[in-house]
């Protein structure tokens, strides 16, 4: 009480001196620390996407084109066109991330959460993906599945065709390995974040389910699922929109430089590819990429939009 | 082990360290389920612990017996333990260049890579995060849709824009000030979730400062900033732990100062000749700063984390 008295009187006293200083003060503070994150902001986060969209309508001399825009129309109405095969291989790794990666963290999540036997050994052990460089992981995989590699050595013992070049080196085989190390590699990915949503449900609402003769699965699906639904519907979100963004770690598995890796492109390999052109600067075709991905932008926004809608407004939300 | 205790003089069972309704296996299928599903997490635990006890025994490896290995396995396989090569580290330094660039000048990019990227993002997020949350002025709610609305609304393909206004910045190839510069911002990334650890942290420390004559700079150097620490120090680590292992952006943009992934990366590439072994010491070694940090966070980053919803 004295403390409020106190502070009343120095805001009163400064507001005495005519210019309200104390609040002065406190709007220097404010703007001084602010300017540098929102110029910074406005140059690499809305200028670059204005850029972008603008770039969209350019060649490499600035020069007002549409060859961006139908580039990407031929290449998406031409079967072998490398973008339609991005395309499919993008769609596919969403899928895959979709229908198999994300129920698999959420029973990695679960099992931790239920304290399955040696959950305090295999919870730290199942975030070394995160923390391993993943050029140390993918160049153990690269090894162990090449021709003479611990698995290819395995299944030649066991008398099966194996592919002269390696899993990762036959292009009929390179997408479905490097989804394979996506999903090995990424089990543990939401671990922290689903079981931080799992702890905070109240132990008396999973006791009241056991005395009504809930089991394991119902808990689950009835109590578990809708009771972690704002961190699920968050992450579940946030991966539906980055729909064209689904990749895996093409660069690492597979390069750039053999002709048959582009079997396994993703759209956001193939655009980086394109600006990066084997790092020599500038010789990218950057326009193109912005040409490209403004149509799929333009092609995916409204599905984002009404995924969105969805969760937020018809999903029912849970508050507890 | 004895499975009883005395207490006041009399012989009791010993309660069970954890008996909480997690661990109640009610039916046999629930107990079955339960024991599968741990196998099931110890295959998958092996098999992220054997890549690094794979490197560590093939970087011990010379290279003719590497070589020979790649066609033997069984019997025949000559086992790298029998004659091992520790030394190999140090000469890894040598064998490990990239275009006159050394392993040691590899290192030396990443820890200012590191270092200053850390400071940077942790830093202006910590800022914005805080001010954001603590004060109201004309803009505040425009700026916390702005990050919301940037964060959820895609605009592919940008990255060539960026590509070209990093060139046009002059900022291309420019080491330390290429990263000084583009991590100005704090209006991305984890700016939310420290949004709510600022929010948790009491308001009144700020009135003792003003009562005692203190500046919105003092409150906020002196007595939020020291108070958010622990979290902030967790942040820290994991960004450390990312920009370490970050070889996109350095390989885009710093051709002449590769970090230590981007550098094995090339090399991996083919662009320099190297003994394959000598590169798995250079993986080895890139893997020893980040599993000394993570033993530092491990125990913190199992605690509760959750970011809830996104609504608006």
């Amino acid at each position: 009480m004295q403390e409020q008295t106190q502070l009343q009187a120095v805001k009163k006293k400064s507001k005495k001196s005519g210019m309200g200083s104390f609040r002065r003060n406190q709007l220097i503070f404010i703007w001084l620390w602010l300017v540098p994150p929102i110029v910074t902001s406005l140059i690499f986060g809305f200028y670059e996407k204005v850029q972008s969209i603008m770039m969209a309508f350019q060649d490499l001399e600035g020069n007002f084109t549409l060859y961006n825009i139908t580039y990407f129309f031929n290449e998406m109405f031409s079967q072998d066109g490398q973008l339609l095969i991005a395309l499919k291989n993008t769609l596919t790794h969403f899928t895959v991330g979709l229908f198999i990666k994300f129920p698999f963290q959420l029973l990695i999540a679960y099992l931790i959460y239920k304290k399955v036997y040696g959950y305090k050994i295999w919870r730290y052990i199942f975030y070394f993906p995160a923390i391993i460089p993943n050029i140390a992981m993918t160049t153990v995989f690269i090894e162990i599945v090449s021709k003479h590699g611990l698995f290819g050595n395995m299944c030649q013992q066991f008398g099966w065709t194996y592919p002269a070049d390696g899993l990762l080196g036959n292009p009929d085989t390179v997408t479905g390995t490097v989804i394979a190390y996506g999903i090995w590699d990424s089990l543990g990915q939401s671990m922290l974040l689903f079981c931080g949503a799992m702890t905070r449900i109240p132990t008396d609402t999973l006791e009241a389910g056991r005395l009504d003769g809930v089991k394991a699965f119902r808990e689950f699906f009835n109590i578990i699922l809708p009771m972690i639904w704002p961190t699920l519907s968050t992450i579940l979100l946030l991966a539906i929109t980055g729909i064209l963004e689904a990749s895996g770690s093409l660069l690492l598995l597979v390069g750039d430089q053999t002709s048959f890796s582009i079997n396994a492109h993703t759209l956001s390999f193939w655009m980086w590819s394109k600006v990066y052109a084997g790092g020599k600067n500038m010789a990218g075709q950057y326009t193109l990429v912005c040409g490209v991905g403004l149509c799929l932008t333009l092609l995916v926004l409204p599905f984002i939009f009404f995924v969105k809608w969805i969760f937020t407004e018809v999903l029912p939300q849970v508050e507890y | 082990m004895s499975r009883f205790v005395t207490v006041n003089g009399i012989k009791i069972m010993k309660p069970k360290k954890d008996n909480s309704i997690l661990i109640q296996r009610t039916t046999v299928a629930e107990k079955f389920f339960f024991v599968a599903m741990a196998l099931f997490c110890a295959l998958y635990a092996f098999s992220l612990v054997f890549p690094v006890v794979w490197l560590l025994i093939k970087s011990l490896e010379d290279t003719f017996s590497y070589d020979l290995n790649l066609v033997m396995y069984g019997w025949d396989y000559v086992s790298p333990l029998k004659d091992w090569k520790p030394g190999q580290y140090i000469d890894a330094f040598n064998e490990l260049q990239l275009e006159g660039i050394t392993f040691a000048g590899m290192l030396v990019n990443s820890a200012w890579w590191v270092g200053i990227g850390t400071f940077q993002t942790i830093f202006w997020h910590a800022t914005t995060a805080y001010i954001i949350s603590k004060y109201r002025f004309v803009g505040r709610n425009f700026l916390y849709s702005y990050v919301i609305t940037m964060a959820i609304l895609p605009v592919y393909g940008s990255g060539g824009s960026a590509y070209k206004l990093i060139n046009d910045l002059g900022l291309y190839d420019q080491g330390p000030f290429y990263l000084i510069m583009t991590t100005f911002g704090g209006l991305g990334g984890s700016f939310l979730t420290m949004v709510g650890l600022f929010s948790s942290i009491s308001w009144e420390y700020a009135e003792a400062v003003y009562i005692d004559g203190g500046s919105d700079n003092t409150v906020y150097f002196n007595i939020m900033l020291p108070q958010a620490m622990p979290m902030l120090s967790a942040f820290s680590i994991t960004s450390a732990v990312g920009l370490w292992n970050n070889y996109g952006s350095p390989l885009m943009y710093l051709p002449s100062t590769p970090t230590v992934a981007t550098g094995l990366y090339k090399i991996k590439s083919g662009i320099s000749y190297v003994g394959m072994p000598y590169y798995f010491c250079g993986l080895v070694i890139t893997l020893i700063p980040v599993m000394v940090l993570y033993g530092f966070i491990a125990e913190k980053m199992m605690t509760n984390l959750s970011i809830g919803g996104l609504k608006g």
